[in-house]
């Protein structure tokens, strides 16, 4: 990627971050619209910058455009929505964006085993916590964001870094840009010259997983059991245990039902 | 033919909106959430630069990446239900005492 390449999506940077400044939450509904629609602007430019060729090759970079352009106006939304069942819905939304892109790129059991876990488990867990702490209305903490201005800067100038890093000439390689899926990259690494030609993708990684990266596979089972034990300890509640006291010393005349101790306890 | 800057640039928007919305929203769950949100952008950015090695390393990576946001998302929101029994609100400002 050329520099004057950069150049351009500093510009798109910029102006996706005065419109995301303006559409973060706050008083008054024109400068939140006024904000999606500089931040969709931008967008538009930024995706017309990724479609350059679109019209001269075939219909990978069409499929490209508009996976990205929905996990980024996903994104957008979901972190200026001020109520958060709609940034959790959104968010599933960009998880299904970033399955396609991962489609794209030819890796169909992580796009698979993404669409699983994070909108099938992950997103649930938090919708089912939402439900359960959320206050009913618009409360303050959801309809003010903070810091906006230092925020956007912050995320302005971390995007614009990373993007500036790729614009650098890069020496000895001769290429301009670095090709994706090409066909000399339908072999995968790490499988026997004779089976990587016509293997799938999910014999692909479950091969490299259990054979070269095995010790790490236990310790992510290990690290799943920590977790489970650690957030049942965290809120699990106490009961206390009374004893018995017998009608001698004034308490009731029948003992407690066995299983009765503690069976009404508020969950919050 | 889509090149692999485009995929990473991607993912850098994805991470920095995530960033942004971790630093300006009050509301714990929607903090935590951003923070899902970077984690997508992390791993748009590890599985095209592993296509473009020709590498299964960036997509086994980018599954225990998923285990350990597996894992954080239900600490994360187990702190978040105390949280809220201790203070009663969601608000991230109810715990601003801390601060200074």
């Amino acid at each position: 990627m050329s520099p004057h390449f950069s150049i351009y999506l500093y510009a798109v940077f910029a102006l996706g971050a005065v419109g995301l400044y303006l559409a973060l939450p706050q008083r008054g509904r024109w400068p939140v619209r006024t904000g999606l629609i500089l931040s969709a602007a931008a967008l538009a430019g930024l995706l017309a910058f990724f479609g350059r060729s679109f019209l001269f090759t075939e219909g990978t970079t069409f499929y490209f455009v508009v996976l990205a352009g929905i996990a980024l106006v996903g994104a957008v939304r979901m972190i200026t929505h001020p109520k958060p069942v709609y940034s959790a819905i959104l968010f599933v939304m960009v998880v299904l964006a970033t399955a396609g892109l991962l489609l794209l790129l030819r890796a169909e059991f992580l796009a698979m085993a993404l669409v699983i876990i994070y909108a099938g488990a992950i997103l649930v867990t938090y919708l089912f916590v939402i439900m359960l702490a959320q206050q009913s209305g618009a409360p303050v903490y959801d309809t003010t964001a903070r810091e906006p201005f230092a925020a956007v800067a912050a995320g302005f100038l971390l995007a614009a870094t990373i993007v500036g890093m790729l614009g650098e000439a890069r020496a000895g390689t001769g290429a301009e840009s670095l090709p994706v899926a090409s066909e000399a990259a339908d072999a995968w690494e790490g499988l026997p010259a004779d089976e990587s030609a016509a293997t799938s993708h999910t014999l692909a990684v479950g091969a490299t997983l259990l054979t070269r990266y095995v010790v790490v596979f236990e310790l992510a089972g290990v690290l799943l059991l920590v977790a489970i034990v650690g957030a049942i300890a965290l809120v699990r509640r106490r009961v206390e245990e009374t004893e018995w006291e017998g009608p001698a010393a004034g308490g009731p005349v029948e003992p407690p039902a066995p299983g009765s101790i503690g069976r009404r306890v508020e969950p919050f | 033919m889509v090149d692999a800057p485009a995929y990473v640039v991607v993912g850098a928007l994805l991470f920095s909106l995530g960033v942004v919305g971790f630093l300006s929203r009050r509301n714990l769950i929607v903090i935590f959430l951003s923070t899902e949100l970077m984690f997508q952008g992390v791993v748009v950015n590890l599985v095209a630069l592993g296509r473009l090695h020709a590498n299964l390393d960036g997509q086994v990576f980018a599954l225990f990446l998923l285990v350990i946001a597996a894992v954080e998302a239900g600490l994360a929101l187990a702190l978040v239900v105390l949280m809220y029994r201790r203070r009663g609100t969601l608000d991230a400002h109810a715990w601003q005492t801390m601060r200074g």
